[in-house]
């Protein structure tokens, strides 16, 4: 095939191009404005919230050095949780905490592994921090004093890209629905729907795999699942622009799932993007255990492989949105 | 939409502003080659060889002035063996440059040096033209360089003879007249009986065709002349400088060329000047010209005072001047910029509006780095149109434009990569090194930035060591922009995996090469520096490409994978 013939082709897909991307949708739909709500965790948590839409909670924010005093007594109501920097990208500076043992009760090692990990003896007693020893996802164990030496390299600014100073959150560790885990290999899987107007156009289930290091990112090596957005079922998944049916680790088929509270997912993606006034924008959900959907974040600048994973263009939907006549963000639409 | 329209609209705008310069520029140059004919344009290169014998040995040559109405521009120093540098003058109107071996590789080292500038001259003076004329013929006061005068045996001679020529009481304007036609109606050449001991002849050495023979300065003396009642145009020029200087008068010895047409080869000739009445009043005595008006306009100054026209620390080479005027395909060809306004009369608005805004008429400085800067635009027009028009991943964004800028020449191109591959290897070595510290961004990137600097410092020691000069082939200071290159191939390598890092790696060597390839010719830098204009079509360009939404080739094969499944789909359904 002769580059005349795919931009032909593609075009004939409605395939989106970086580009057009840039030019059509970010540039033009997603003012610049509006980036810190999606960048910042910490404010899109608060607009969640405002709207009502579920969310991980926030047990706490690290603004400053300072502050870290208070990190004893935030921590010693909760077992499970997650610290990270509330302007970091692509998981940098996760800290995944899955159980606190206190001096008395260590467990055996056979105990950690696989995923009753987090069902793990727990402190209620109130026992001294500084004696507990965390357990973090991978297994390995960390002091108080570690913990505080990652917070405080959190507020330093090290894992924020810019290198400005950042805060660190301290929040809600989501475990995922049991038949997300039996698909997916370590970290978290989530639904990535893309809004084009506030009109959800295209989803995808994102599976870490051990190549991804458990981040969801498909870039980075993560299993990308079409989803029909009528039936919430997969159809089509690809790993690294390529086709495939199992997922190369848990050897599961991927193809034919059905996602749990489909029309609630659809219906938070759709008031996230709402709220926030961003013309083009992706809601990254989790399904947790016990919650159900929760909107994690939302990005401001979703990747095109998505279109990919869905095997169809996003020109054609958008196209389809645009001659509704929609005239502006958050009206009505059907 | 309406801002594609106007993204073209501002585009078309650009080009059309570009095109009415560009003419307007042709169309003022072509007036102004009319009057080529009359006000020629040369070319004079100044060639000197020689032998270093030290390490240490350096040599000086003679650099024009830009001053008056002389406009120098287009000045090139080329050697294969020795590296220059320019000097501010000391004194007003002794340019000089400097050329020292960049390395010793062991025994002599056998140079040439060659210095060429293009010349105007009698043109408009250029506003720093004037500056360099309100320096060089500025207020002369007793006690300054240019009133020096020994009081030795043969100074009193001379003094002496001034004295005798016409008291001291007349007016300085009188006795400088005095003083000039008792040196004119000196001899040039020697009696016949004397020619034959003439000092060159003494040494039992053939004098080389052209070159001229530094051992004969002593001859050449103003005492000599004024002993032996000859002498060349030095010797006399030197007497009627001595007789002023003896009578309180400053005045100054001027070197230069006489520039006539079909005369290749040049010996330099001199000339004096003498403060009189508040200006510098030219007198030569070879020709026996008077004043400012006497003056023929193709009398070149290349130095103004007695000092050595090529200078060595340990010996003095020979030199030659060459003058040609450049032929006019040559000029068409961007050869050399407009030139600024000639003679009196700039016939028109439109060319004296030309005048003003022509590049070539910054001092010799500016015009280099003007050069330089105007290439710029153009490799961020190459970096834009590599991301956007193919896809290609790169390091940060203009990065590989200046590194494309930063490998000096085709030549030097796989010496200056693997310089550079090299630099980035270290750095990438010692970030993962860094890494383990858990340092805070901006002194971790200090870190990594001091050793990268360390590194390339021991690189150029070693290198410098079996003889190679590393500055040769690469600009290094460019080079800090490595640690930023640095930085971002670690988190690419850590955020997606050392296969991505090391394609966005490729991608960088990619554009800076193609960057460096499409900067190099000749061509392009004088289109730039000729038409500077080009920067409005750039920016067009630049523009549309900001709009631009088709697909990146890249993508093509990126949703390779859509097509085929699609294909698939068709045929089954």
């Amino acid at each position: 095939m002769n580059w005349l013939e795919r931009i032909r082709r593609l075009r004939e897909l409605g395939v989106l191009g970086m580009n057009e991307r840039n030019v059509r949708c970010i540039l033009d739909l997603n003012p610049r404005s509006r980036f810190p709500v999606v960048d910042r965790k910490q404010e899109f948590h608060e607009l969640c919230r405002e709207i009502g839409v579920p969310t991980p909670d926030i047990y706490g924010v690290i603004p400053t050095h300072s502050a870290l005093r208070r990190l004893d007594n935030l921590l010693s109501h909760h077992n499970e949780f997650v610290i990270k920097p509330n302007r970091g990208a692509a998981g940098r500076g996760v800290l995944v905490i899955v159980g606190v043992l206190t001096p008395g009760h260590l467990p055996r090692e056979e105990g950690l592994e696989g995923r009753e990990k987090s069902v793990l003896p727990v402190a209620n007693a109130p026992t001294p921090l500084s004696d507990v020893t965390f357990l973090r996802y991978n297994g390995r164990r960390l002091g108080m004093a570690e913990l505080l030496q990652h917070v405080s390299s959190i507020i330093s600014g090290l894992y924020s890209l810019g290198g400005h100073s950042d805060q660190a959150i301290i929040q809600q560790r989501v475990v995922s629905d049991p038949v997300l885990q039996r698909l997916s290999f370590q970290g978290t899987a989530d639904v990535r729907v893309v809004c084009y107007k506030t009109v959800p156009v295209m989803a995808m289930l994102r599976l870490p795999t051990s190549q991804s290091g458990g981040r969801a990112n498909l870039h980075q090596g993560a299993v990308g699942a079409g989803v029909d957005l009528a039936t919430g079922k997969t159809f089509r998944a690809v790993l690294r622009n390529h086709d495939m049916v199992r997922h190369p680790d848990t050897k599961e088929s991927v193809l034919g799932f059905k996602i749990p509270h489909w029309p609630d997912i659809l219906d938070m993606a759709r008031r996230v993007s709402r709220a926030v006034g961003l013309g083009y924008l992706g809601v990254d959900i989790v399904l947790d255990q016990h919650r159900g959907p929760l909107v994690l974040e939302a990005n401001a600048r979703p990747g095109l492989a998505i279109q990919i994973a869905n095997g169809e263009g996003l020109l054609h939907r958008f196209a389809a949105i645009d001659s509704r006549e929609i005239s502006g963000f958050g009206t009505r639409d059907s | 939409m309406t801002k594609t329209r106007l993204t073209i609209i501002t585009a078309l705008v650009l080009t059309m502003v570009f095109v009415a310069l560009a003419l307007g520029r042709n169309a003022a140059e072509r007036l102004a080659e009319r009057d080529q004919r009359t006000r020629p344009v040369w070319e004079v290169t100044l060639e000197a060889n020689g032998t270093f014998l030290y390490a240490d040995d350096w040599i000086t040559t003679v650099r024009p002035p830009a001053f008056r109405q002389q406009h120098i521009f287009n000045e090139r120093f080329i050697s294969k063996q020795l590296i220059h540098r320019k000097c501010k003058p000391r004194i007003p109107g002794r340019n000089k440059i400097i050329w020292r071996a960049p390395e010793l590789a062991g025994g002599p080292l056998r140079f040439q040096a060659r210095c060429t500038f293009c010349c105007v001259l009698s043109c408009q003076p250029t506003p720093a033209m004037n500056r360099s004329t309100a320096e060089i013929d500025a207020e002369t006061l007793p006690g300054i360089y240019w009133t020096t005068f020994r009081n030795t045996a043969a100074n009193r001679e001379i003094a002496a003879m001034g004295l005798k020529l016409v008291p001291s009481e007349r007016p300085a304007i009188e006795r400088v007249k005095v003083f000039y036609d008792y040196v004119s109606k000196l001899g040039s050449h020697p009696p016949a009986a004397q020619g034959d001991s003439s000092a060159e002849k003494k040494r039992g050495r053939e004098p080389s065709p052209y070159a001229v023979d530094t051992t004969v300065a002593r001859a050449s003396g103003a005492v000599s002349c004024l002993r032996q009642g000859w002498g060349d145009s030095r010797a006399k020029s030197r007497l009627l400088v001595a007789l002023c200087r003896s009578q309180g008068i400053p005045a100054r010895l001027v070197m230069g060329l006489e520039l006539t047409e079909g005369q290749e080869l040049v010996q330099p000739h001199y000339w004096m000047e003498a403060w009189v009445e508040g200006q510098w009043l030219p007198m030569c005595t070879t020709n026996a010209y008077f004043g400012k008006d006497e003056l023929p306009a193709n009398y070149l100054i290349l130095q103004l005072g007695d000092f050595k026209i090529v200078r060595g620390s340990s010996m003095d080479p020979e030199y030659s001047f060459r003058v040609r005027r450049p032929l006019r395909g040559l000029l068409m060809s961007g050869q050399e910029a407009f030139q600024p306004g000639q003679g009196d009369n700039p016939s028109s608005i439109l060319e004296r509006f030309w005048q003003k805004v022509t590049l070539s008429n910054l001092e010799p400085a500016e015009q280099d780095l003007t050069r330089f800067l105007l290439l710029f635009p153009l490799g961020a027009l190459i970096v834009s149109i590599f991301r956007t028009l193919i896809g290609l991943q790169t390091f940060g964004t203009f990065a590989p434009a200046l590194l494309g800028m930063a490998f000096l020449d085709l030549k030097a191109l796989p010496w200056g990569l693997f310089i550079f591959l090299l630099t980035i290897l270290v750095g990438w070595g010692m970030r993962h090194f860094v890494d383990r510290y858990h340092l805070l961004l901006v002194p971790r990137i200090s870190v990594v930035y001091t050793s990268i600097i360390l590194f390339l410092i021991v690189m150029i020691v070693v290198t410098s060591n079996y003889g190679i000069p590393t500055t040769k082939y690469l600009r290094l200071f460019p080079l800090v922009i490595l640690t930023h290159l640095v930085e971002r191939f670690w988190t690419i390598e850590v955020e997606d995996g050392p296969v991505a890092s090391f394609k966005t790696l490729l991608g960088t060597i990619v554009v800076a090469v193609t960057v460096c390839l499409a900067l190099s010719p000749l061509a392009v830098k004088n289109w730039m520096f000729r038409y500077p204009e080009t920067i409005f079509l750039i920016l067009a360009a630049q523009l549309l490409l900001g709009r631009y939404t088709g697909y990146r080739l890249a993508e093509l094969y990126r949703f390779g994978d859509l097509l085929e499944v699609h294909g698939r789909q068709k045929g089954t359904t």
